[in-house]
């Protein structure tokens, strides 16, 4: 047995360990889904990173700046990662105080509306299961990489790894292993990425050679790796690409639910606020240490195939071996802590929001303390659901889970901002809204995957999703009053949030956006200083 | 300074033949220089583009934040 099969199942194991711990504490339905709406700053920064990073940017998106695209990728984040401060702006820090233990009852409460919780408790079950499914298939891939154990036995370790502690402590231990996990991978990882850029001569050489050398200087400008046979063909195409698809991650880091629902366990719309700004700063930087660290393996091996291996073969090769073990863990952390926070939403949505809704009756979760066991056994049926699936699941099933942020970005979009921001907003709009800008993301990314019909880079499924979702809310409002229940719950959730923000709350809350706006400059500054002269000595 | 204000036509008339060269030369060596500042300027622009792109959008977000808290603690006085 290797030393990476032995650290990742140790790995593994003390995940476990955590979330048996932490389940000690959980008394009631509180804790449970919220983890008792009493999380800091660092806990609610811990499980937003840890939950939007997975697999897909330790290892596709590395692979795409690799390939040559590490700019591409940084500039569609500089729009995207804005999404934390849009997001909790208007509607992450009214979740705060909506004392509701999921977002579809938000959004029945808010609109006094039972069918509208219904339809957003289904669309969490049916979207982020699958979701779910593809996560877990994408972390036993690379279990099996790393480790040799392959087939059903890679699913069975990947989902028992983050099943057994989401099951037992809910949210309140999902929260401690996210920002545990959270920490590995942002510390260690960043200690990695910096021994590679070191190992081969330390930043000032790195950017220096990449930018002399002919073959790499096109994928280190801003457009990256451009050309007819290349992913993007030309500058325009890369920057089309990136407004388009900053734009579409923006709304899926703002409304999808597993970014938004993460403020519900914020002690205060306060500490929402300030996590978010936080949380932006440091996605920010984190991509930019990760893609540049993966272009510049182009260096050392220009020939890593497929490239979204290229981090695995860096901890096998470049790193020192401890320093490689803290990635592969921290890689694997980044999976599994995404992989249990979408397990804890579907399993709630399914007693919560889901069943009240099909039995026409009040969800079991209701009863403080006797909701906890029927919760934890939810879940555990929608978990043996997600490994049956998992098992058999055809690559199409893994592409429909992948349709899942595409699909919350456009169906949720609108109708979250609108339903903080706005007293005209009614049931109907908002039901017509979720409902219409969702089917028009499922028919047009199905006709892309099953049919091969696309439509432009700038009309992506999910900007005529968002349109879609807006005509049916103007329409729907415009075609009915909202009621009094409806103009009630918003007013008094307004003044909840104002209440509770006293002024010095305020004060310090500005000076977290202050700090994070010149520690955003001072990353770009430091960025400039490297790049704008190593380019134009080599011009 | 009355060199310096006369047309290039009455500058090579009435100078002397090595200033003319000396003048010739500073004219095209300014043409080098403008050109080079220009093309150097191209390449400015596109190494620096990323980065005021990078900074701008996220910097922008913070203070639209700061603004409308402050804004809704003005508001909040009242």
């Amino acid at each position: 047995m290797s030393t990476f099969t032995v650290v990742v199942l140790v790995a593994f194991l003390l995940f476990t360990v955590i979330g048996v711990v932490m389940s000690r504490s959980v008394k009631d339905t509180a804790d449970y889904f919220v983890a008792g709406r009493n999380a800091g700053v660092l806990l609610i920064v811990g499980t937003l990173v840890a939950s939007y990073l997975s697999t897909v940017a330790m290892m596709g998106e590395a692979g795409f700046a690799y390939d040559g695209f590490a700019w591409v990728t940084l500039l569609i984040g500089a729009i995207s990662q804005t999404g934390y401060m849009v997001g909790v702006l208007l509607f992450g820090r009214y979740l705060s105080e909506a004392d509701t233990l999921t977002i579809p009852e938000y959004f029945g409460r808010r609109f006094n509306s039972r069918r509208l919780r219904g339809l957003a408790g289904i669309s969490v079950l049916i979207g982020i299961g699958l979701y779910l499914v593809a996560v877990t298939r994408g972390i036993s891939l690379v279990v099996t990489e790393l480790t040799g154990i392959s087939g059903v036995w890679a699913v069975a370790i990947t989902w028992a790894a983050f099943t057994l502690f989401t099951v037992l402590s809910g949210s309140k231990g999902v929260i401690v292993t996210d920002t545990i996990m959270f920490l590995i991978f942002t510390i260690g990882g960043t200690a990695a990425f910096l021994s590679v850029i070191y190992s081969q001569g330390g930043f000032r050489e790195v950017f220096s050679t990449l930018a002399a050398n002919p073959e790499w200087r096109d994928g280190f400008l801003w457009h990256g790796a451009v050309g007819p046979d290349a992913v993007l063909a030309s500058p325009l195409d890369s920057l089309v690409y990136i407004v388009t698809f900053g734009v579409v991650w923006m709304f899926v880091i703002a409304v999808s639910p597993w970014q938004a629902s993460r403020y519900l366990m914020a002690k205060s719309p306060a500490v929402a606020l300030r996590a978010g700004a936080v949380a932006l700063v440091v996605v920010l930087a984190f991509y930019t240490i990760l893609l540049f660290t993966a272009y510049s393996i182009n260096i050392t091996n220009p020939a890593i195939t497929p490239s979204e291996n290229v981090f695995i073969w860096a901890a096998e090769n470049i790193m020192p071996l401890g320093l490689g073990l803290v990635l592969v863990v921290g890689l694997m952390a980044a999976g599994l802590s995404s992989a249990s926070t979408f397990l804890s939403l579907v399993g709630f949505s399914a007693i919560h929001d889901v069943v009240p809704w099909v039995r026409k009756g009040a969800s079991p979760a209701d009863s403080p303390e006797g909701g906890v066991q029927q919760a934890r056994i939810a879940m555990l049926i929608v978990g043996l659901a997600a490994l049956v699936i998992t098992v058999v699941a055809s690559p199409k099933v893994l592409d429909i889970g992948y349709m899942a942020a595409a699909f919350f970005a456009a169906s949720w979009g609108c109708v979250a901002f609108a339903s903080t921001q706005s007293a005209r907003i009614t049931e109907r709009g908002a039901f017509y809204g979720m409902l219409c800008g969702g089917v028009a993301v499922l028919i047009l990314r199905s006709l892309d995957l099953f049919v091969g019909v696309s439509l432009p880079v700038m009309l992506d499924p999910v900007i005529v999703g968002l349109i879609v979702s807006l005509g049916a809310i103007i329409v729907g409002s415009m075609t009915s009053q909202p009621t009094e229940p409806e103009i009630r719950y918003l007013t008094a959730l307004k003044k909840k949030v104002e209440r509770s923000t006293g002024k010095r709350e305020l004060v310090v809350s500005q000076r977290y956006l202050m700090v994070s706006a010149v520690l955003t400059f001072l990353l770009i500054l430091g960025i400039g200083v490297l790049y704008v002269p190593a380019m134009m000595r080599t011009a | 300074m009355r060199l310096m204000r006369a047309s290039p036509g009455s500058l090579t008339a009435s100078c002397h033949p090595v200033l003319i060269s000396n003048t010739k030369a500073g004219i095209g060596g300014a043409c080098c220089f403008i050109k080079f500042r220009t093309l150097k300027g191209v390449h400015m622009f596109t190494y620096i583009f990323p980065l005021v792109y990078l900074g701008t959008v996220p910097i922008a977000v913070l203070i639209w934040g700061y603004w409308t808290l402050t804004k809704e603690g003005n508001s909040g006085e009242e």
